[in-house]
């Protein structure tokens, strides 16, 4: 079901917004121009995502190499840094592990609708 | 079934033995300063028995236990009918203060268990020291013997007030890596191997052996060490087997949480632990019931991990026939005796 959720110049750049619909939490994270849906709670210990912080994927190199990816890749639960690709909603150290994502929609007026 | 014994001591019975190995110069030293030894802080705490050994291990014709070579072939070698023994030096030369003295010391042992024992017998494998303090003159050490074929590992004792993951001795384990030797982290050392304070009694540093084998362990992975040698393989030398399996998951479940801190260790550390590391047997764990310890052996996947080790000569020797639980599978039996080590070693 389409549900409007909020408008899009609510969320800042890198930010994230916590909203509810049917019930059900779910986390905006803004990146750029492109925003996305995840399940609110971390499937770990059931944190609230949306209580910890937007950040960047650590990129694997040699050892002493401290390679930050694009800012905005990466939700980071607020409890024990479970870290989750905000696009895919893929858990970064146990590919398995995925949060439920939403499928986004944002009018020509700016407002967000969630098909969740 | 062959019988791999991964931790036999061979060891010298005075600095006599090794003055003919050293240059003149070094010679001349020991004569003038009455240098008698490399002495660990070990000594402090006095190992219940002399020389930590067996009773029955003293050589008939006298000299140190461990130290002849006929008398250790017909007392474990033959008798046990061991197919091959490594063999772990006592003797702490590689931490000495002194790095030049202590990689000439390196280099006069090294010489002397190659010609008097690693040459001697065809059952017989070896260990080399390498006076790790000074990198340079460590891999010297490793081009210098590295290849001989019957040496197996870089041999190093975990006591010794460092952690062998901290980067600087990176090129160390490499030249290792790259001379096929494996690297081997023994029990003692010339530092105290306890956590939160040193040990009153010897009972103590002993039970206690296991915390410094899990800061090896963990520094190991932590620091990169595989990242940047890929093919490393050591093997944890009488550091107990049953702190391992909940070690891996505390390392996973922080790793989990802490990666950011350490972006090259790229995948869960137990499944870095499990593919570089192994463990000897001895002293193996004697829970009054033995499931329990089999129980442990399944959860650390032992038919990977585990190589079979005595200890010989010294007191607290597993025997080959008495030390394992009676009921493991015949495989896991010839994994845990023998084809574990062959495979870690890559022996023919």
């Amino acid at each position: 079901m389409r549900v409007y959720v909020c408008r899009f110049d609510e969320i800042a750049d890198g930010e994230m917004k916590s909203v509810n619909v049917r019930g059900r939490d779910v986390v905006l994270v803004r990146q750029g121009g492109a925003l996305r849906a995840l399940r609110d709670i971390c499937p770990h210990q059931g944190a609230r995502l949306s209580s910890g912080v937007v950040t960047c994927r650590r990129v694997a190199g040699s050892v002493g190499a401290y390679i930050g990816g694009p800012a905005g890749e990466v939700i980071r639960c607020p409890w024990h840094n479970w870290e989750f690709e905000t696009e895919s909603g893929t858990c970064l150290h146990r590919e398995k592990l995925r949060l439920a994502t939403y499928e986004v929609e944002i009018d020509d007026a700016g407002k967000v609708f969630l098909n969740a | 079934m062959q019988l791999v014994d991964c931790d036999v001591h061979a060891c010298i019975n005075s600095i006599d033995d090794l003055t003919p190995y050293l240059p003149e110069v070094w010679q001349r030293y020991v004569r003038e300063t009455g240098f008698k030894a490399p002495t660990p802080i070990s000594g402090r705490y006095p190992k219940m028995k002399p020389y930590a050994a067996r009773d029955d291990s003293h050589p008939p014709n006298g000299g140190v236990p461990g130290a002849d070579l006929d008398f250790l072939r017909k007392q474990h070698l033959d008798h046990w009918q061991i197919d091959r023994a490594v063999i772990t030096p006592i003797y702490a030369a590689d931490g000495l203060p002194n790095v030049d003295f202590g990689a000439a010391l390196c280099s006069a042992h090294n010489d002397y268990m190659i010609e008097n024992w690693y040459e001697k017998d065809d059952r017989i494998y070896g260990s080399i020291l390498v006076p790790y303090h000074d990198p340079q003159l460590a891999i010297r050490e490793i081009e210098r013997v590295g290849d001989h074929p019957r040496v197996l590992q870089v041999f190093l004792m975990a006591f010794n007030g460092v952690l062998y993951g901290n980067r600087r001795f990176h090129p160390i384990w490499k030249a290792a890596e790259e001379h096929d030797l494996a690297l081997a982290i023994h029990f003692g050392g010339t530092g105290q191997g306890q956590a939160a304070g040193d040990a009153t009694y010897y009972i103590e540093y002993h039970t206690n052996m296991t915390q410094a084998f899990m800061s090896h362990a963990v520094n190991l992975v932590v620091e990169g060490t595989f990242t940047t040698c890929p093919n490393l393989r050591v093997l944890l030398l009488e550091g107990g087997v049953s702190w391992l399996p909940p070690l891996m998951w505390r390392l996973d479940k922080n790793w989990r949480g802490c990666r950011m801190e350490v972006p090259w260790v790229d995948r869960p550390p137990s499944e870095i632990i499990r593919e570089h590391f192994r463990v000897s047997t001895q002293p193996i764990e004697e829970p009054d019931d033995p499931q329990h310890l089999t129980q442990i052996f399944d959860m650390l996947g032992s038919d990977e991990m585990l190589l079979f080790a005595t200890d010989y000569p010294h007191w607290d020797f597993d025997s080959p026939t008495q030390a394992l639980p009676n009921t493991l599978s015949p495989d896991l039996r010839k994994r845990i005796f023998s084809q574990n080590a062959i495979d870690f070693y890559g022996l023919k």
